[in-house]
Parts: C-alpha cells; sequence; structure tokens
C-alpha cells in the first residue's frame, strides 16, 4: 500500500466540488431525517430506526466512481506508474484509500444518529445495534469499492458507473428472464428444481457483488454464523482487486489525455 | 512500506491471483452444494441449525402435553431462506427474555420448510397448514390448549369482549355487524405504531422486525381464549330450569360452545341485539346450556340434555313449550336475521297455539309459584355469577401492565359498581341496600 496514492485520492476527490456537494448532501439527508423522525414521533424510541447500511454502498459509489478512470483519462496514471510503485500496490492502495474514506463518511453519519438517540434515549447508548450498523456499513464499504475500482480499471473517465448501470440491467433482465422460464416450466409441469436451484445461484452471484452484506448485528448476538456471505465478500475483493491488477497491467498507458 | 525497487511496474501478484483462484473455487462449490446438496453443508449453510435456549418439542409431545398442563401450543413457522425468519430465530429466540417467556408460558413447536424448494413441504409443515390454514415463512401461531382441533377462524374468532377488543356495545346492540376479529392489523405483520399500543391479541404474528413486537405479542398470546365469552344481555334463567316441567311460556334453550366461530357470532350476534335479547327476555324463558369445547368432563351432564333435543353440533337454539307438540330447533348460526325470524315464529306459534284449559284461580296460583321459583333462581344466578366474574376475570398476567387490558370489559372501577352492574344486567337489586 503507497500513502501518496492514498493521500492523492483524498485530496483528488476534495478539489471536485461537485462530489463534496453531494457528499455533503449525502451525509446531512439521513441525519435530518432521522432527526425529525426522533424528535417529531410520539413513538417509542427504537434502534430500528437507524438508517439502512446501504447508505454505505452510495458513498462508497461517490468515492470509487472514476478513481483509476480519471486517471487514465487524464493521462496523469503513467506519471504516478514512473514512480517505483507496481500496478498491484497502485491499485490496492487506491482501494484502500477509497474503501476508508468511504467508511469513514458512512460510520460518521451512524455515529451522529447514535448520538442523536442516546441524547433523546440515554438507554440507546451502548445498544450494540449500532455496532452492528457501523461494522455492516464499513464491510460494505470495502466489498463494493473492490468492484468499483475493478469496473475503474476497465474503462476510462466516470464510464464505470454506465457499466455499472448495464450490470445493474442485466440483473434486472436476468430476473425477468428466470421469472418467465420458472413459469413456464411449472405451466408445462416440468421438474423446475433444477432451474430453480442454478437460478437462485446467479442470482446470489449477482447479489454478493451489488451488494456485499454481512449481517454483523446478528453474529455480534451469537446466535449464529452464516459462512456464507462471509466467503463471499472475500471472494469478490480479491477476484476484483487481481482482476483489475491483471487489467492494467496488460494495457498500455498514454501521457495524452484520452 | 516502500514499494521493492526489485518488482518492475507490472509486477504479478501471483500470491493474490492464488487466492482469488481458490477462493473463487470454494464459493463456486459453495454456492452449488449449498443449493444441491442440503445435508451435505449443512451446519455451514442453516442459519436455523445449532442450539437454541427455547426448548422444542415435536407436534405429538406437545398436543399432548398441552392438554396435561393446559398451556397453549406457540407453532414456529421458520424457513432457512427466509431473511426474516434467520432474524427471528438468531435475534428473537436466543433473547434471554423471549426464551424464558416462551419456555415457561407456551409449548413451543418448529415448523421447518423441509428444503429450499417451496413446493416440497415438510410432513410437519403440511399437517399444521392443513389444519391452520397459514402459509407464511417467517409466522407464529398460538393454539390454546382446549383449542388444539379447531381451524384458524376459530382460533382467531373471540366472544369476550376484552379480548375481541369491543370497547363499546353500541354497535352490537344495535345490530350492526360488528367486525370483531382480534387486532387484524397484526396479521398483515404489523403493530399499532400510533402511541395506543396495542388493541389486544392475537393467535398469529406475521413477519419480524424486533424483539419489543415479538415480546409484546408473547405476553398477549399467552392469554389467548383464557376469559370467559360473553352471555350478551340475555337475562338467562339458572341451567336447572332447562330440566324444569314446562309451561306455557315457551322456554329458550341455547346451547353454545365456549370456543369456535359459530358460537361466538352467536353471542355477539343475537345475545348482545337488543331487537333480540329484549325479545327474548319478554317471550321467553332463556336457559343458557354451555358446553366446554375439549372438556368431556364438565360436559358429560350437559350432555344428556344436547340428546334430548338431538343436537349434534353447537351451537343450536331449542324452543320449547307445553303448547307445542314437537320442540323447535335451529341447528347452527346462520346469521342474526334469520335467528331473529325463528324467533318470531316461535312467538307466532306459541300464540296461536290453542291455551291450556285450566281454570283462573289455578292459572293465578301457577303464576305466584313460577314468579317465585324465577325470583329464586335469578337470586341464585346472581351469586353464582358474581362468585365467578371475580374468580375467572383476576388479571392472568404476570406484569400489572396487563392487568388493565384484560380488566372485565364493563370497565367497573370498584367492586360496589361492578356488583350493581350485574344486578343490573339480571334484572335484580342489591339485597344489601
Amino acid at each position: 500500500m503507497n500513502r501518496a496514492v492514498c493521500i492523492t485520492t483524498w485530496r483528488e476527490f476534495k478539489a471536485n466540488k461537485v462530489r463534496v456537494i453531494l457528499l455533503t448532501l449525502l451525509f446531512l439527508g439521513p441525519i435530518v431525517m432521522f432527526t425529525l423522525q426522533r424528535c417529531g414521533s410520539p413513538e417509542a424510541l427504537n434502534a430500528d430506526m437507524l438508517s439502512h447500511p446501504m447508505m454505505a454502498s452510495f458513498f462508497t459509489l461517490l468515492w470509487a466512481s472514476g478513481v483509476i478512470g480519471r486517471e487514465v483519462q487524464n493521462g496523469t496514471i503513467a506519471l504516478v506508474l514512473a514512480r517505483p510503485i507496481t500496478i498491484a500496490n497502485y491499485v490496492v492502495s487506491k482501494w484502500f484509500a477509497v474503501g476508508f474514506a468511504a467508511s469513514l463518511c458512512s460510520v460518521e453519519a451512524v455515529f451522529c444518529e447514535h448520538i442523536i438517540s442516546a441524547v433523546n434515549c440515554p438507554a440507546l447508548l451502548w445498544a450494540p445495534e449500532f455496532l452492528g450498523n457501523g461494522l455492516e456499513r464499513i464491510i460494505l464499504c470495502f466489498g463494493t469499492a473492490a468492484f468499483l475500482v475493478f469496473l475503474s480499471s476497465l474503462v476510462s473517465g466516470l464510464k464505470d458507473l454506465a457499466l455499472l448501470a448495464g450490470f445493474g440491467f442485466m440483473f434486472v433482465l436476468y430476473s425477468a428472464f428466470a421469472h418467465t422460464v420458472y413459469q413456464l416450466t411449472s405451466f408445462l409441469h416440468f421438474d423446475n428444481n433444477f432451474a430453480l436451484y442454478f437460478g437462485r445461484i446467479i442470482e446470489n452471484l449477482f447479489t454478493a457483488i451489488l451488494f456485499p452484506y454481512v449481517p454483523m448485528s446478528v453474529f455480534l448476538t451469537g446466535s449464529y454464523f452464516a459462512y456464507g456471505p462471509v466467503i463471499a465478500l472475500f471472494t469478490l475483493i480479491t477476484f476484483c482487486l487481481s482482476s483489475a491488477i491483471w487489467v492494467l497491467t496488460h494495457r498500455e498507458f498514454s501521457y495524452a489525455a484520452d | 512500506m516502500q514499494p521493492t525497487k526489485s518488482k518492475s511496474t507490472r509486477y504479478q501478484p501471483k500470491g493474490l491471483y492464488l487466492a482469488a483462484a481458490i477462493l473463487v473455487t470454494i464459493s463456486a462449490v459453495y454456492s452449488v452444494s449449498d443449493q444441491f446438496a442440503d445435508e451435505w453443508l449443512d451446519p455451514f449453510t442453516n442459519g436455523l441449525s445449532g442450539s437454541s435456549p427455547i426448548q422444542w418439542r415435536c407436534r405429538d409431545e406437545a398436543l399432548s402435553e398441552s392438554k396435561r398442563t393446559k398451556k397453549p401450543i406457540l407453532y414456529a413457522f421458520l424457513a432457512r431462506h427466509d431473511n426474516a425468519s434467520l432474524q427471528m430465530y438468531g435475534e428473537g429466540f436466543h433473547d434471554q427474555k423471549v426464551a424464558d417467556l416462551i419456555n415457561q408460558s407456551f409449548i413451543p413447536v418448529r415448523v421447518d420448510f423441509n428444503t429450499r424448494n417451496y413446493n416440497q413441504k415438510s410432513a410437519l409443515y403440511t399437517q399444521v397448514h392443513n389444519q391452520y390454514g397459514y402459509a407464511s415463512t417467517c409466522q407464529l401461531l398460538t393454539v390454546p390448549a382446549h383449542m388444539t382441533d379447531m381451524s384458524s377462524s376459530d382460533l382467531e374468532s373471540s366472544a369476550n369482549l376484552s379480548e375481541a377488543a369491543i370497547d363499546n356495545t353500541r354497535g352490537l346492540e344495535g345490530g350492526d355487524r360488528y367486525n370483531y376479529n382480534y387486532n387484524s392489523r397484526y396479521r398483515n405483520g404489523f403493530v399499532r405504531n400510533d402511541g395506543h399500543g396495542f388493541n389486544g391479541n392475537s393467535p398469529k404474528f406475521v413477519g419480524y422486525t424486533n424483539k419489543r413486537e415479538l415480546l409484546d405479542y408473547l405476553y398477549n398470546a399467552q392469554h389467548w381464549h383464557r376469559l370467559p365469552p360473553t352471555k350478551g344481555k340475555v337475562a338467562w334463567l339458572p341451567l336447572a330450569v332447562a330440566s324444569a316441567p314446562l309451561t306455557s311460556k315457551p322456554r329458550l334453550i341455547a346451547f353454545v360452545d365456549n370456543a369456535g366461530t359459530a358460537s361466538d357470532n352467536m353471542r355477539l350476534d343475537t345475545f348482545w341485539n337488543a331487537r333480540d335479547y329484549q325479545l327474548i327476555n319478554k317471550e321467553f324463558e332463556p336457559v343458557l346450556v354451555e358446553f366446554r369445547h375439549d372438556d368431556a368432563a364438565f360436559n358429560m351432564p350437559l350432555d344428556r340434555l344436547k340428546a334430548k333435543y338431538g343436537i349434534a353440533t353447537l351451537p343450536a337454539l331449542v324452543i320449547d313449550s307445553s303448547k307445542f307438540a314437537a320442540p323447535i330447533v335451529q341447528f347452527g348460526n346462520s346469521n342474526s336475521v334469520s335467528t331473529h325470524e325463528f324467533l318470531k315464529s316461535a312467538v307466532k306459534q306459541a300464540a296461536e297455539a290453542a291455551p291450556e284449559m285450566q281454570s283462573p284461580t289455578q292459572q293465578q296460583t301457577q303464576q305466584q309459584v313460577r314468579q317465585q321459583m324465577q325470583q329464586q333462581m335469578r337470586q341464585q344466578a346472581y351469586n353464582q355469577t358474581y362468585s365467578q366474574v371475580y374468580s375467572k376475570n383476576g388479571a392472568p398476567s404476570q406484569d400489572g401492565k396487563y392487568k388493565t387490558k384484560w380488566a372485565p370489559s364493563h370497565r367497573c372501577q370498584d367492586k360496589a359498581c361492578s356488583k350493581s352492574h350485574e344486578l343490573g344486567r339480571l334484572g335484580l337489586k342489591d339485597p344489601n341496600d
């Protein structure tokens, strides 16, 4: 991991005013809604009013969009790689910079909600739900960051957002297709177990990539531990980073902007 | 950490590639096995496996234990691929407070879906589903001990005004069709969020969001169908009148169960309907024969009356008189309108029947004797009912919160008020006044 690459990534983000404004809105929006809910509702306070950990995905999207692609587009990646740094190190540093920054933002958001809750109801100060929610956010940030870094390594500029949208659209198309196949096999009285199981594998694959969620709040209670999400998370991170490194090492960079 | 100078920019991290390849293989094997080979990876993939602080029973064991201990059975419908089920099992059932409450007050039975394929249900699921008709994957169902052979609609129905969440009886007295099903919002998996708490109780809890809702449900469900059903506003005569010799005034004998939709409907639709209870109080000698569901010892003496009039199922209304050649019987409870027509036709028939040949003196004496007998019987009825109200309506819950919820429906504030209320209902005066 290279500290300079991390710091450059954060500085670059700070220089972009649009992103800073979006980040501020993303940060303040849920907190304002949460505060209004807390103060304006007569119902008893409970930890379920916390914003969903999925918010972390949006923070990551904001931080990670075009994280490598922009440097490819501007031609600065060739300059960065002129330093004594490997592409592997560069990619891992980018992933860490994005994951860390997004985690920090999303954990800060949940921390603010925690403080507001604790002011309203001191009994919630040590509620484990906040800790679980925060951990889930961190995991989501690093998981999603790996996938977005991989997408960003494939294209230049902000085209990775288009790739992400295309991936989501594929998921929608697949769901419609799988539903049709399942209905058809049911209608024709075929044994559709294979189609059902196979379809679920594909669905799980899409879900693991788009939403690498690990239910930490359930694990923290010590009730049960599901191995599937944990394996999926590590697979996603290693596979995406490996792929990004492989793609970039087999790509030629020019000093001129694309 | 400074980058190594010996490595080129396009250095390939073989270790990372190898780790990625291994993890992808493991994920693929895991995913395929998870879907196609249930039992092989069951300890790893099944979130519903492992130890649980709840002492689960099998269904047969639960049925026999429920009969013995009179505790309600709590069916938990769980599916391993349903997130709400996993959450309820992991977070809710592993909470010590929830587990203690379930172990103390219920006989818990797990109804798991057999496989991931929702078309292939387990035998137990099919058995329970066929009886109660519930199909949701994350659901709790409370079955009181005396209602284990009943259907879902019977479980949901109640003729106790507190249980049925009827806080005023104007609707019932006006003959409006009152939706007395208990807290219908709960059936959709929601609870009241208007700050007033629950309207009442329900045998069913669908979905899971947090422990608080689960605990609320369990606190309420443990008392479901524990309170006696209403007898309406009919001035019932004691049971002994049913066996007394017939008189010229028609005698109405109502055979009802203490549970079940049909009996509950009759209690709420007819015995509370002002049009009906006024007619009954004026024109009939009403006697209520209350059976207890699944209590053969209690029902044995009452079965003779049932056999006398050839009644097979409950509820039923029998009208008999010395003027009638044979008793008139209404089997079941179709609706309040038909029951009213039935009562009116009986009154008409009694009026049209030939009067008994008696001298005026005989008639006067007989009337006096009957009035005295009725007065005595009403006094006995008052004594019985008064003692029953305070022995049965004692708060069944463990804490003060639910004492008020399960208080008698007439909301009397003290014993004197309640006493006068009961006297008024029976048409009597307080002997101490």
